[in-house]
């Protein structure tokens, strides 16, 4: 019976801790520097997404797995994004009508599609 | 026990396998995809709890980098290479799994409880010294101050995530305890080890969500604190 895998030493497991090793005390002394707001964050989220890349594709051993169980894993992740994604475009994009178009803009929006109010005095004067 | 099993039932199908497989590479497949669908829902959980800390980080920044700073990153790295010498003593486990060396299972099963262990008295001496600074939402929260409700929400964000990643550690060394017998007693063979390997899926999952948790929660001030 085929052991894939099965027959390999413990040596690049060691290898794989010890980057992971490397990898933490780099995002410690990175985040000690202060490069500007989104900076920090995105050399955080890099670092910690090698770190996990590493863990899932050796000690999950998904290097060697089945395309199948390939395909699951980045579909998860996937998945994932799109939570992420389709969430954020809704919260993140509430302040966009009272910044464009001033703070009472979504209360004050007609939704009706008749005819506007002569009285309303708000910033949309262009639609 | 697989072993009676195979003595009593004289078929022909080999030990630790299914009748329903067809082969050891078939059940190992069908058991592995299992894992990896429990862990996506797992991704998707611990994914709102993200998503949480996204949109309230980016209403009340400036509170989230005084919260963080109330944090101490030393004991936060030191937990991060305690989980990921767990992993590496996981690994351990399952690649002597592989190779059929059942004290080598047994060892690398109880390295990686002692260092979960290790983990989770570290959270308790942090919890508590939380509870001390009046720093626990719900429960003590004093903050004097401006930005103290975005402090409140970073902290309840704080207990949610790292309450929620130490459950599934508590779940994972009782699970692990339970391991402990079979390893020692040969239950699991080179051909069928798939528990051992599908529980070492889980517990580097749970390392993963902690790479993250860490920098995102205690190394959020380090930058502002050393000028």
């Amino acid at each position: 019976m085929a052991q894939p895998g099965g027959n390999h030493s413990l040596m690049p497991y060691a290898g794989v801790l010890a980057a992971l090793f490397v990898l933490t005390v780099l995002t410690v002394a990175v985040a000690r520097v202060d490069f500007g707001h989104p900076t920090n964050d995105i050399i955080a989220l890099a670092i910690a997404g090698t770190k996990a890349t590493l863990v899932v594709l050796f000690f999950m051993h998904v290097y060697e797995s089945s395309r199948l169980i390939k395909v699951s894993v980045v579909a998860s992740v996937v998945c994932l994004i799109c939570l992420f994604f389709f969430i954020l475009v809704d919260t993140m994009s509430r302040n966009f009508a009272a910044e464009r178009f001033g703070p009472t803009a979504i209360e004050n929006a007609d939704l009706s599609g008749g005819p506007r109010p002569a009285d309303d005095h708000g910033g949309d004067a262009h639609h | 026990m697989s072993h009676a099993h195979a003595a009593s039932a004289e078929d022909h199908h080999p030990p630790g396998l299914a009748h329903h497989f067809e082969s050891y590479e078939q059940q190992k497949e069908s058991s592995f995809l299992g894992m990896w669908a429990f862990l996506a829902q797992e991704l998707m959980f611990f994914g709102g709890l993200f998503t949480c800390y996204i949109i309230y980080r980016s209403m009340h920044g400036d509170a989230f980098l005084l919260g963080s700073a109330e944090l101490d990153w030393r004991i936060g790295a030191f937990n991060t290479a305690v989980l990921l010498g767990s992993s590496f003593t996981m690994v351990v486990a399952v690649w002597a799994a592989q190779i059929g060396k059942p004290k080598a299972i047994f060892w690398g099963l109880i390295g990686t409880i002692v260092l979960g262990g290790v983990f989770l008295g570290v959270k308790v001496i942090e919890y508590a010294s939380k509870y001390e600074h009046h720093l626990i939402p719900g429960l003590n929260f004093e903050w004097t101050g401006p930005p103290a409700s975005g402090i409140e929400i970073f902290f309840a964000l704080y207990f949610a995530m790292t309450g929620m990643h130490a459950l599934h550690m508590i779940i994972g060394m009782v699970i692990m305890l339970f391991m402990l017998k079979p390893a020692l007693n040969g239950h699991w063979t080179p051909q069928n080890h798939n528990f051992v390997e599908g529980f070492g899926l889980y517990w580097h999952f749970v390392d993963i969500v902690w790479i993250f948790l860490f920098p995102f929660l205690y190394l959020l001030n380090t930058g502002a604190a050393a000028h």
